[in-house]
């Protein structure tokens, strides 16, 4: 397959995603409320699946620690709005479970 | 989030004269800039980890380079390399990343009204970096409602200026230490979904949102097996409807 297609596709598509609101809502227009709802949803919906598939999509098992430190990285950030909170909880949650679980009777 | 029927064309020449800080284009640049920057921060454990399977993805060096500035969508470059590297049909890829970039739709909605009487080569070019970071700032700084339009311009681009700039320098230096940075990337593989779901956290600000990503999380464990790589799509599309589905009286108000 052609690389250059495939990255060309994407993002041409994506960019006409991008470009559609700012053309279609020029005029002081707007979207009608059917397309309200689905939209505002796209955003969790997508990027939950992407995260889940990061986590179990690979070749090898789930990592608990990791597992938990994800959980923990997105209630560190719903509570302080702060994106960075992400890693100052969830990278040494990683670390630190994962050394613990290491230690577990298997 | 702003519902999207509820946006009113803004009321842009109401408030007298911008604030200080965003006196000129300069300071709005700079002003934009420092705002996205623990977004932009946030993004490079993504990016690092993009030009890491870059390195490894069977791209030539000029398309590895290129796919960042083409794509322009870091978690749908993510998806799409990972789709690649376990040998899904092309057209599945695509279906896939644009599938994942389906909300930015949401974000120009978002961003439309306050661009609205830019020129239409100027709103051509402002389509370009719309993504979720520049959203989350921007949107929030203009609902302030002390910017002119000129402000609000600088200060949009220097918040992509630099969000982008520092996704494609840390994309592309990732990508040329690329295996070396394999070990390390291996062993802090919970970078890359730390960094997303640290947005999922921002996008989920009601019931609504929360059952659409918990059913799309649900979904994504469970259709993990299906056939072609097909479960991310699956996931997504089944979360939009089952949000939709329970979506109750609280649609009436902006959320």
């Amino acid at each position: 397959v052609n690389m250059w297609i495939l990255m060309v596709a994407i993002g041409v598509g994506t960019y006409l995603l991008r470009v559609s609101m700012l053309l279609a809502l020029a005029g002081g227009r707007r979207l009608g409320r059917w397309a309200d709802r689905p939209l505002q949803l796209v955003a969790p919906a997508a990027l939950a699946a992407l995260v889940i598939t990061l986590l179990v999509g690979g070749a090898e098992p789930v990592d608990p620690a990791d597992a938990v430190a994800v959980v923990a990285g997105f209630l560190a950030v719903r509570r302080s709005r702060n994106v960075l909170h992400a890693f100052s909880v969830g990278v040494p949650a990683s670390l630190l479970l994962g050394i613990a679980f290491d230690h577990l009777p298997s | 989030m702003t519902g999207l029927a509820e946006l009113d064309a803004p009321s842009l020449e109401q408030v007298g004269s911008p604030s200080p800080e965003l006196a000129t284009w300069r300071t709005a640049v700079h002003a934009g800039a420092r705002d996205v920057t623990p977004m932009a921060v946030g993004v490079v454990p993504l990016s690092v980890t993009i030009g890491v399977l870059l390195s490894t993805s069977g791209l030539s060096s000029v398309q590895a380079v290129a796919s960042g500035p083409i794509m322009l969508a870091g978690a749908s470059q993510l998806a799409a390399l990972r789709l690649l590297a376990a040998g899904v049909a092309p057209t599945v890829v695509i279906a896939s990343s644009l599938i994942l970039n389906v909300r930015i739709v949401l974000y120009g909605a978002a961003f439309a009204p306050w661009f609205a009487r830019e020129r239409l080569f100027v709103r051509l070019l402002l389509a370009i970096p719309i993504v979720d970071q520049l959203y989350f700032v921007c949107i929030r700084r203009f609902e302030r409602g002390d910017l002119d339009r000129r402000a609000r311009l600088g200060y949009y681009a220097g918040a992509a200026g630099w969000l982008y700039g520092t996704w494609w320098a840390t994309q592309l230096v990732a990508l040329a230490v690329g295996p070396r940075l394999l070990d390390v990337a291996g062993a802090l593989a919970v970078l890359a979904p730390l960094a997303l779901v640290a947005l999922l956290a921002i996008a989920t600000s009601d019931r609504p949102t929360g059952v659409a990503a918990t059913a799309a999380a649900a979904l994504a464990i469970v259709a993990g097996p299906l056939p072609c790589n097909t479960s991310l799509l699956v996931a997504a599309l089944g979360g939009i409807a089952l949000g939709s589905a329970c979506r109750g009286p609280d649609a009436e108000r902006a959320t």
